[in-house]
């Protein structure tokens, strides 16, 4: 018997099933807070610059592996450049996979604090104080567990309602209310009084911060973290795309989709924090206008004395605004709160779904029935993210290795790339239908661009680091622990590499599927 | 708001939402133009 292979609907459904994987968190909690970190306006130029020489590539080569190959990361990189160098896309695979355990807990904080908003137990955090207890008390109880159990349940259940039931449809309804919500948002945060100190703060160029080599590392962390290239999740995607569809459009509607939620989400968050910080401080109408300037920046850099605001990075977000948006609750606040949550849920959410649909294409490939591969990934990404439910230092130590592990991904992407030839990669892979085609150019950017930033950035921060604590593999975040948790990763699959290639490359799970 | 910070906002909500727009607009294009071609070949005309 022959099946047809599941395909989106239409080049739309795709692009929104892309934007969703894309626009994330990483997008409203995690934007913000680093431009407000790294200082402000000159951190759009490495941003943007990483957009062209990092992403945007990279969603290149993942569209052209997944729709070249119709196989998942391991099976791709097999498939190209042989079944030996299959590990290259499993380390792509298991990085994915790794966040998405940690992934989930915080998607799982997003429903906790939605649930919260529209109960109205968030409306008693009014200070900054009581929304380090509320986050404290909760990320210290068992409730952690279970949000992260119900975010990664409603993932696996809208991909086991399949690609165009579930994931599709799931998107239609995200991506176009989450625009609609952050417009909302937007008006709401920019008719605030003393908002537009939030956007002197966020677009004043400070050049020296360009030649801090942070700045640099954080804006391809924040570009590769963010746009989701090199993740493999949107190979994934491509796997279930018509073949004659323009990538090179696709990606750049992807990336710049991505860059405008950022945006969209800094313009939102930043301005409201300056227009309500100063009111929230003690003391803090009694200050000029310059000192609540000065301590509003040190609050959302979490620099002291307010670094204790700031458990895990959630200090904006879980901390901060509840207690800001509860300050004009005279104007909607809560109102305002929920849909703040509702946009930050919506976006966890999708972002999700494309891990999980990584996941379980991997064992797909690897012959296992789809909805037994979904049981497996859901049941795994549970019990794999109980350690980051329940302790925040781990928490914090996978998002660190994982994170700047996508740097890794990148380069193994672009090594497959080179060892199956750029230039037979570009005419064969992309260039494939109508629509623009990519030049040579792109070959440079392949083959010397990106190993290059990979180098550059790994160099400069080694060196910089050098002499600290840099080794320790115990480490909260060093070098040390992603060396130690990447080796650990390598060698694991180098070892099952073997068999798990030969199944992924031979598509032993995909019995009488034709292509379409 | 000073001159720099003003030029960076507009510099960069050009780039950044001008662009998405028009990456959209040249996908919408394509979609028509794919359409109309396909309709063409369902017909037999040339």
């Amino acid at each position: 018997m022959t099946q047809q292979r599941e395909l989106f609907s239409s080049r739309w459904a795709l692009i929104l099933a892309a934007l969703g994987m894309a626009v994330g968190t990483g997008n409203i909690w995690r934007f913000p807070r680093i431009i407000a970190k790294v200082g402000g306006g000159a951190f759009i130029i490495p941003w943007l610059l990483f957009l062209f020489l990092w992403s945007i590539p990279l969603l290149l080569l993942e569209f052209g592996l997944g729709r070249g190959t119709r196989k998942g990361c391991i099976g791709a990189v097999g498939t190209l450049i042989g079944e030996k160098f299959a590990w290259l896309g499993g380390f792509v695979a298991l990085c994915s996979t790794a966040i998405m355990f940690y992934y989930s807990v915080v998607t799982g904080w997003c429903l906790k604090y939605l649930f919260a908003s529209i109960s109205g137990a968030l409306g008693e955090v009014t200070s900054a104080d009581q929304g380090l207890n509320y986050f404290v008390q909760f990320s210290s109880s068992w409730e952690p567990l279970l949000f992260h159990l119900l975010a990664i349940g409603i993932c696996a259940l809208i991909v086991w309602r399949g690609v165009t039931g579930g994931i599709e449809r799931a998107n239609k309804i995200i991506i176009p209310s989450l625009l609609i919500i952050l417009l909302i948002s937007l008006w709401r945060a920019l008719t605030l009084p003393g908002a537009e100190r939030g956007l002197q703060f966020l677009f004043t160029p400070h050049w020296e911060t360009l030649l801090d080599y942070r700045t640099w590392l954080e804006a391809l962390t924040q570009s590769a973290w963010s746009v989701g290239a090199g993740w493999g999740l949107l190979l994934t995607y491509a796997v279930y795309m018509k073949k004659r569809e323009d990538v090179t459009v696709n990606s750049l509607v992807i990336g710049l989709g991505d860059y405008s939620a950022s945006l969209l989400a800094a313009l939102i968050i930043i301005p409201t924090a300056f227009a309500l910080i100063p009111a929230a401080l003690p003391g803090g109408a009694d200050m000029t206008a310059a000192q609540q300037f000065g301590e509003t920046v040190k609050v959302i850099q979490a620099a002291p004395p307010y670094e204790h605001y700031n458990p895990a990075s959630t200090g904006l977000t879980f901390v901060f605004i509840p207690a800001l948006l509860n300050s004009i609750q005279a104007e909607f606040g809560v109102v305002f709160m929920v849909i703040f949550f509702l946009a930050l849920t919506m976006a966890a959410v999708s972002s999700l779904i494309a891990m999980v649909e990584l996941a379980t294409r991997i064992l797909m490939d690897a012959g296992m029935p789809r909805k037994k591969s979904i049981l497996l990934v859901g049941t795994a990404g549970f019990f794999f993210g109980v350690p980051s439910a329940l302790n925040m230092s781990f928490f914090e130590n996978q998002d660190w290795v994982w994170g700047v592990g996508l740097i890794v991904s990148g380069l193994f992407l672009s090594i497959t790339a080179i060892k199956y030839g750029v230039d037979r990669f570009r005419r064969e892979l992309i260039n494939v239908g109508p629509g623009i085609k990519l030049g040579r150019w792109f070959n440079l950017l392949i083959a010397v661009v990106l190993p290059l930033e990979f180098l550059a950035l790994i160099a400069w921060w080694f060196y910089q680091t050098a002499g600290e604590d840099w080794w320790n593999p115990f480490a909260v975040a060093n070098p040390g622990t992603c060396l130690f948790q990447w080796g650990v990763a390598i060698i694991f699959l180098i070892i099952v590499n073997r068999p798990l290639a030969r199944r992924s490359v031979r598509g032993e799970m995909l019995p009488g599927i034709t292509e379409e | 708001m000073n001159l720099d910070a003003i030029l960076m906002m507009v510099v960069t909500m050009v780039v950044i939402w001008g662009g998405f727009i028009a990456t959209l607009v040249i996908a919408a294009r394509q979609e028509r133009r794919a359409r109309k071609e396909g309709a063409v070949d369902r017909t037999g005309e040339s």
